[in-house]
């Protein structure tokens, strides 16, 4: 027997390993980068949510600003939301986040609890100056301006006006007309006569800022300052009442209808008269239903609304807390250029919502489309108005919508009463919030 | 003594003809998803969620070429970063998972119990208690964004369910041709390299093909590791392509996996007698 001795083997076999290692990683070669500095170049992480759609976009525009600042490179970290929100977590962990991230929504206390954000008022290539004192005060949390709003959503009715035309349907006007009792008058009407069996709308009492403006208008909130619940059983449960009036009278879409709860728009859009939902959706729903038009109006409002209920919604963006010092004015421009220039939003287009700079808002009317101008509009008239502070979800409370979802299921099967429903959700969202203490 | 006499012809014909109704049946239950997901691939995205039938009302190839393109690159890119990853999986495995369980079943060596014992135990670890500490090891050594992280664990015999099934194997082979390589002069590399080894195969085969389709699917740990779109495998590109907050790009997903699936029917029919052999041979239930 030759040819084989051991150390024969063992140069083989590293060999071999060397060679497989080598040739498998070389297309993944040369490291993160962890940015830094590069040939006097500051190279940045840049991480984001969405579709393909918005990869493509935010990649493009991320190009075009790399371009225009050849000092600094973006290297883009983009996942769909969920899988955004896991890597994220593991990156928190293992303390290898991204200079500059987007936040979603259900995490944004809990990361400012595990002191992920750095303070923006003192980095100088961030301009602040086209804000008002009042729009710095709302995008603080706990006091402090650590994150950046890159746009602004409200909750809406969309509306089918194609549909509505064809059906001889006529929203009341804004006013006293336009109040949530008239409104489920409307939709149970709808419902029942009109010729091509449409439900007035699909059975949503779990969408997030729809609820919250509910609750608003009734004097309560979704959270507290001090990161607790901030509404009641009793405000709760006149929401899923009023959902119940809807359901029983045939006016929302069963759960069989819409396979389930969160139901898919491409699926119930031909189903429905009216959507409850966020400003911003408007721009990707409409275009799955080219033939029609879509318009969006504020929620309605009972005579005892209390002032100052309307809101706004952020998303939020971010630099991370231990970036290197030497890479912060250039995180600052490429923050600065997200949300004060309008140029990126001609790449990117408005599917994040209204621009939060009320001068980039002014410009984008020049180049939004249809759809876009709708969203603008409405988010416009709810900045003007009045509005109270809104909080952001504490920690512990990530999952309350999977929460609500499941309660609003169960009472939708007769599994489960309303006040009983109400009671257990407050419940169980307390106690994330407790465990999270 | 009586004679059991054989039920009539036509009693065993319907038998049959029932038991192949039910099992038919139970095939087409299975299938559906599969057959739903490539009409769906063919239709028009509009129409993927309104109109969920298996016959489609219009047939369409955009889906296949807007996912082709849907991420800024040909998706030929994640495809071949898929197949780098899983070519170098394949050889890590059966390189470092072979040595281990060959060790472990034929050398004698302090404390060889308590090494397989740990091996074991490493098979029923959750795999998320590993994911944050392997993180920072190597993002500590600047490791992200390569394969690196994919590549190294396979190389070590971290997957220990291979080498627990090689080392079945191993059992299962006469101790005498051990014996008899060392006869002839054969240390224990000769005797691995010249004698176990060729015996293995049927259990190289068996590991080559789940280290395949597992390696293929994996989407966990390239989702962490892999974060420039130009890196990424297959599953975390079509991850991207759909965006869970409203549901768009589902069409182009539906292409996509039904060709990222390819690969693996492929593999697998031309693999599957060698699967079924090394199953049967190494005492894998």
């Amino acid at each position: 027997m030759t040819g084989l001795d051991r150390r024969g083997f063992l140069r083989l076999a590293l060999g071999t390993t060397a060679a497989s290692l080598s040739v498998a990683a070389v297309a993944g070669c040369g490291g993160s980068g962890g940015g830094g500095e590069a040939g006097g170049k500051t190279t940045l992480r840049y991480a984001w949510w969405g579709n393909n759609i918005r990869q493509q976009n935010y990649t493009k525009a991320l190009q075009q600003f790399s371009t225009a600042n050849g000092d600094i490179g973006i290297e883009p970290e983009f996942a769909e939301y969920s899988a955004f929100q896991e890597r994220m977590t593991t990156q928190i962990a293992a303390r290898d986040v991204p200079d500059i991230f987007w936040i979603a929504s259900p995490q944004v206390m809990t990361y400012a609890k595990s002191k992920l954000y750095r303070t923006l008022d003192d980095v100088p290539t961030l301009n602040w100056g086209d804000y008002s004192k009042e729009d710095l005060e709302t995008f603080k949390l706990g006091g402090e301006l650590n994150t950046v709003p890159f746009a602004i959503f409200v909750p809406v009715i969309r509306y089918n006006e194609t549909v509505a035309k064809a059906d001889g349907v006529t929203l009341p006007a804004d006013g006293a007309g336009w109040n949530w009792d008239a409104f489920s008058e409307l939709l149970i009407t709808y419902s029942k006569s009109n010729p091509a069996k449409r439900k007035g709308t699909p059975y949503a009492p779990d969408h997030d800022l729809t609820f919250e403006a509910w609750l608003r208008q009734r004097g309560e909130q979704l959270w507290t300052e001090d990161g607790q619940v901030g509404f009641t059983a009793d405000g709760l449960g006149s929401w899923l009442e009023w959902w119940e009036k809807l359901r029983k009278a045939g006016a929302a879409l069963s759960l069989s209808e819409q396979e389930g709860m969160g139901p898919d728009w491409a699926q119930v859009g031909k189903k429905v008269l009216v959507n409850f939902g966020n400003s911003n959706h408007i721009i990707d729903d409409a275009k799955m239903f080219p033939q029609e038009k879509f318009r969006l109006r504020a929620m309605p409002v009972d005579g005892s609304a209390v002032a100052g209920h309307k809101y706004l919604y952020f998303p939020r963006m971010a630099i991370y807390q231990r970036i290197d010092d030497d890479k912060l004015e250039a995180a600052g421009k490429v923050l600065d250029y997200n949300v004060n220039n309008a140029e990126m939003l001609k790449t990117v287009r408005l599917t994040m919502g209204a621009p939060t700079n009320p001068k980039v808002a002014e410009q984008a009317g020049a180049f939004a489309s249809p759809d876009e101008k709708e969203m603008l509009a409405v988010v416009a008239t709810d900045r003007a108005a009045q509005r109270k502070p809104r909080f952001e979800a504490p920690p512990g409370s990530s999952t309350w919508r999977t929460t609500m979802a499941r309660i609003c299921e169960e009472i939708a099967l007769g599994k489960r009463g309303v006040s009983d429903g109400s009671a257990k959700m407050i419940e169980e969202i307390a106690a994330g919030i407790k465990r999270a203490q | 003594m009586t004679l059991i006499s054989a039920p009539p012809l036509r009693e065993r014909r319907i038998k049959a003809a029932l038991k192949h109704t039910g099992l038919l049946i139970f095939v087409a239950f299975m299938i559906y998803p599969l057959v739903w997901m490539v009409v769906s691939a063919f239709k028009p995205a509009d129409q993927i969620l309104t109109d969920p039938g298996l016959i489609p009302k219009d047939l369409t190839l955009d889906n296949f070429k807007d996912g082709w393109h849907a991420l800024n690159r040909p998706f030929s890119v994640f495809f071949l970063n898929s197949l780098l990853v899983t070519l170098g999986s394949i050889v890590g495995n059966l390189f470092s998972c072979s040595l281990t369980a060959y060790a472990l079943a034929r050398l004698q060596f302090r404390m060889r119990k308590v090494y397989f014992a740990i091996t074991l135990a490493s098979v029923m670890l959750p795999f998320h208690v590993l994911v944050i500490p392997q993180y920072i090891f190597f993002s500590q050594f600047d490791l992200v964004n390569t394969y690196w992280p994919l590549l190294i664990p396979k190389f070590l015999a971290t997957d220990a369910f291979f080498v627990f099934l090689m080392v079945q194997f191993i059992r299962t082979l006469p101790r005498e041709l051990d014996r008899a390589a060392w006869i002839d002069g054969a240390g224990p590399f000769l005797t691995f390299w010249y004698v176990v080894l060729p015996l293995m195969r049927p259990a190289l085969v068996t590991t080559t093909i789940f280290t395949f389709i597992w390696t293929w699917n994996d989407f966990f740990v390239p989702l962490i590791y892999l974060t420039r779109t130009q890196v990424f495998t297959v599953p975390v590109a079509l991850n991207s392509m759909v965006d869970s907050e409203t549901q768009t790009g589902v069409g182009m997903l539906f292409a996509m996996s039904l060709l990222s699936l390819l690969p693996i029917l492929v593999f697998f029919a031309f693999a599957q007698k060698y699967l079924i052999r090394g199953i049967a041979t190494t005492g894998l239930k």
